[in-house]
């Protein structure tokens, strides 16, 4: 008799009801877990439109070829572990913008990105291919011509981009002074290319359609741009782009075009070279978004702050603070000759309320001013005054910098005075909607742009019942 | 004389195309095209930069006297912020750099990267600062 006091047939009754259920649940429990998984991926791989052929972009993003240490081996980390939602806005001054800055407050939602890219279908624009070689050297790229033929977009694809779109807000707000605004870069973004990170047109590389020479202005030693390299690499809120921004950019050279095509010869009957970014860099899946959204909002944040025609320097020198309104503004910096256009756009529209812009005011004019604006029995400012304040150097010519930048030294409070002129004051008293509507009127750009959002927000309604892009972000 | 009269009305709807788009005042081109001219004549630097200096002035001056509301007025002040960072060029070592802000600032969509073929207006800027540094 065995220990347990059953019987040798008893403990082979007991023991099949007592585990043979067990074993049985268990392989049903496995196999439920195992097609559940595949199911779900199976769901998040599939094409949710675009032809499953050309499914390259989508492979990789599923994990089928991921580069080690590249952005997107990042992005599957975190999605293997759920982290894929930010828990926080990182910035200088969070609390004072947070109830200062409204607008500010909020993320692109998942929704809104997954939208705009199911229209990629209708960008005309080449299809890069370049995820046969993961470092983005290859060049290559291939021309699809209609939507059936269109690359197959998934939604783990959109999951990639949102992580990426997040974390390149949280990491350009903490190195930059102003905080960039989400909606305005989904309205760009939105325009230019649909999120379609693989895009590649004549107008620019990937999502934020940047060009060579902007990459130029963002990467190489001699230009501004870099700070914003340098300082995200010494940033913990960019830790997700350290990898990515410590690999070189290429730059190779390329013989000379015209528009037509054709190749421009030298005088030495040899064909004249230039440098242009490597395409494959800003597009590929590997590091390509990431490197694509992080210049292209940091680019943003150089033509609004740090550049020297920066549209959001002149605004606040002038008196004008309100974010959305430089925003605005600096959006009119895109396109040719964007910057100037934004700057002479300011100082017509300042000119329209009735107002001198300061610096197209010559120097003995704005002399003239600041000396009617001084109290009497105060000495105002004269011509050699100043001279003598910038030394040798500026014998010969003044200009209405020099002396702006004097005042600002030694004179704060007539400075002030005059910049409370009635131009400004009436640009800052406009509404969000007339100052819109007036810079609509004048930039093609911003009236393209607000056109395509209309558009995108009544699909998104007629999809989803309502186009709210936004979502705050949480403060846990 | 028909065939005449249609090459005159086309040549002069193709002109007035042309001068829309390219938003360069007819007055302020042919002073810059001068004072480029004579720039170029110069031998030394510090001639070559004095002229710089009175065109300063000039523009300067004339930039003030366009305020207003109408194209013609955005025209002019579109114009002279594109020649505004070769008019401040105050020593040669600035030409380099220059020459970047005129091509990072003419960037734009519809012009492709290989391409070196800029605006008009860009181009005036460029002659001017090609006769400065040179």
């Amino acid at each position: 008799m065995p220990v347990h006091g059953l019987s040798k047939h008893e403990f082979r009754t007991v023991g099949l009801v007592a585990f043979y259920p067990y074993h049985l649940y268990m392989r049903f429990f496995v196999l439920w877990i195992f097609l559940s998984s595949s199911v779900a991926m199976a769901n998040d791989n599939q094409c949710i439109f675009g032809n499953p052929g050309r499914n390259k972009h989508a492979k990789a993003v599923a994990g089928f070829t991921v580069e080690p240490e590249s952005f997107l081996a990042t992005f599957l980390n975190h999605k293997n572990r759920k982290l894929c939602e930010p828990h926080y806005l990182h910035t200088r001054n969070l609390t004072n913008y947070l109830m200062s800055e409204g607008d500010l407050r909020f993320r692109i939602s998942r929704d809104c990105i997954r939208e705009s890219m199911m229209n990629i279908k209708d960008i005309t624009a080449y299809r890069a291919d370049c995820d046969n070689d993961m470092q983005g050297v290859s060049s290559r790229r291939k021309m699809v011509s209609g939507r059936k033929g269109d690359t197959c977009l998934t939604e783990s694809m959109v999951d990639y981009v949102h992580f990426a779109v997040d974390e390149a807000t949280k990491c350009v707000n903490a190195i930059s002074e102003y905080p960039i605004d989400p909606m305005i870069l989904f309205k760009k973004f939105n325009r230019e290319s649909g999120f379609g990170y693989y895009l590649q047109s004549e107008r620019g590389n990937g999502v934020g359609q940047l060009t060579s020479i902007a990459m130029k202005e963002m990467v190489m030693d001699k230009h501004d741009g870099k700070v914003y390299r340098d300082k995200a690499l010494e940033t913990p809120a960019c830790r997700n782009f350290h990898n990515m921004l410590s690999k070189p950019v290429d730059f190779p050279k390329i013989n000379r075009r015209d528009s037509a095509g054709n190749v421009i010869m030298g005088k030495d009957g040899k064909p004249l070279k230039t440098q242009v970014v490597r395409i494959c860099q800003l597009v590929n899946s590997q590091d390509g978004l990431a490197r694509n959204l992080f210049y292209s909002m940091a680019l943003f944040s150089h033509n609004r702050d740090t550049h020297r025609n920066a549209i959001g320097k002149k605004m606040r020198k002038l008196g004008i603070f309100n974010e959305t309104t430089i925003n605005y503004m600096t959006l009119v910096s895109y396109g040719r000759n964007g910057l100037v256009h934004a700057e002479a756009t300011l100082e017509q529209l300042v000119d329209e309320f009735g107002y001198e812009y300061l610096e197209t005011i010559s120097a003995e004019r704005i002399l003239k001013k600041i000396g009617d604006m001084t109290p009497k029995g105060q000495k105002s400012p004269t011509l050699e005054n100043i001279r003598k304040h910038f030394g040798e150097e500026h014998n010969k010519v003044l200009t209405t910098d020099d002396i702006l930048e004097y005042m600002e030294k030694n004179e704060p409070r007539v400075l002030n005075k005059l910049f409370q002129l009635p131009g400004v004051a009436a640009i800052i008293g406009l509404s969000h909607d007339e100052f819109l509507d007036k810079l609509k009127s004048m930039s093609p750009y911003v009236d393209e742009i607000e056109g395509s959002f209309d558009s995108f927000a009544s699909r998104m309604t007629k999809n989803k019942g309502s186009a709210e892009c936004f979502k705050p972000f949480s403060l846990q | 004389m028909f065939q005449t009269l249609f090459l005159t009305i086309v040549l002069v709807l193709s002109f007035s195309a042309q001068a829309q788009t390219t938003n360069v005042p007819k007055s302020m081109a042919k002073t810059v095209e001068r004072a480029t001219n004579v720039i170029k004549s110069h031998d030394t630097k510090k001639e070559r930069l004095t002229s710089l200096a009175t065109l300063r002035e000039v523009l300067t001056l004339s930039h003030t006297r366009n305020l207003g509301r109408n194209k013609k007025a955005y025209n002019a002040r579109y114009f002279y912020f594109i020649l505004k960072p070769v008019l401040n060029i105050k020593k040669m070592s600035d030409c380099e750099d220059t020459k970047h802000q005129l091509l990072y600032v003419d960037n734009g969509p519809n012009k492709p990267d290989e391409a070196q073929e800029v605006l008009p207006e860009t181009q005036y800027a460029l002659d001017l600062l090609e006769a400065v540094c040179n």
